[in-house]
């Protein structure tokens, strides 16, 4: 497809006009700044390709796509691991980025700026879920597989990670959006915050609480008295 | 026993799980288009907005307009059709 006719395909995202030209501004002062710091290539790519795209150019956005798509894929493998609704979960990250595309203020790499979204969008499929189907029964769970050390076996870890998921499934979507953070993604507290918008001592907070959820559910899944 | 260190240990491990590899470029590109109105679409909205913005408080004052201001605006335009030469 031509560069024209992508143009008249796709209309350019909210506020592009004023984001266009503040993007340009802060895109100069990063490429000024990359002779001290380097940063990666992609992120100027990425830079560089958020501009084309405000200027409506359509395809612009397929390589940022190409580009992303695999560690987002991977994000949100954590919120839903039925392959469906895994790929229209990160069809709607890249929507959604599409849409706020003229928010981007290039003061951060292009990739934090989409792990939140994605962090967003999962969190809101999971309250979703919760409202349509209630939390997942913990007594239903099958604790075997994370039972002993696995074997260094893709499908051993992937049977471990079955296990965690459902077992985080039993807990509010907070809690679990908390724990799947710090421990699953293995994000620092800080991250943490950054990603879901809380303060650091909220995330604190809330892993604590959480996790003596889980306990609780784990207890309930082994068929122990909880106190 | 779930406590901090299991947890760790059981992420650990679900972190080396490797993820299905899929291309959503396609899927994204069509469902952008697909959200895209086209300009006359866009234009007629935008018209569609205007035009109601403007009528729908005109209709709802007018008749507290006229029942208030009715017989003076009426006698005034009379008296001034006198005056005239």
């Amino acid at each position: 497809m031509s560069s024209a006719t992508a143009q008249s395909r796709y209309h350019a995202p909210r506020g592009a006009d004023r984001a266009l030209a503040l993007i340009t501004l802060l895109a100069g002062l990063t490429v000024r700044d990359a002779a001290d710091t380097s940063p990666s290539p992609n992120a100027l790519a990425d830079i560089a390709d958020v501009r084309r795209c405000l200027g409506g150019d359509g395809e612009a956005y397929r390589t940022i796509i190409a580009r992303h798509q695999a560690m987002v894929s991977r994000r949100m493998w954590r919120f839903s691991r039925d392959p469906e609704t895994h790929e229209e979960l990160v069809q709607d990250v890249f929507v959604e980025a599409y849409e706020c595309l003229g928010k981007f203020r290039a003061s951060g790499p292009f990739a934090n700026w989409l792990a939140c979204i994605a962090t967003r969008v999962g969190y809101r499929y999971w309250r979703r879920e919760r409202r349509e189907r209630g939390l997942h029964s913990a007594a239903d769970i099958d604790l075997e597989a994370i039972a002993e050390e696995p074997a260094d076996d893709p499908e051993d870890f992937a049977r471990v990670a079955a296990t965690l998921h459902e077992l985080l499934a039993t807990l509010p979507p907070r809690d679990r959006l908390v724990l799947t953070l710090r421990y699953v993604e293995g994000h620092s507290v800080e991250q943490t915050a950054e990603l879901t918008g809380w303060s650091a001592t909220m995330v604190k907070v809330q892993a604590l609480r959480a996790r003596a959820k889980l306990k609780a559910a784990f207890d309930r899944a082994a068929g122990e008295d909880t106190p | 026993m779930m406590d901090e260190p299991q947890l760790e240990r059981l992420a650990d491990i679900a972190r080396r799980e490797p993820v299905p590899r899929i291309d959503v470029t396609d899927g994204v590109m069509l469902r952008l288009q697909a959200r895209a109105p086209a300009p006359a679409a866009r234009a007629f909205v935008w018209a569609a907005s205007l035009g109601l913005a403007i009528a729908v408080p005109l209709a709802i004052s007018a008749p507290l307009v006229l029942r208030t201001w009715g017989d003076p605006l009426v006698r005034m335009f009379v008296d001034a059709s006198r005056g005239l030469p």
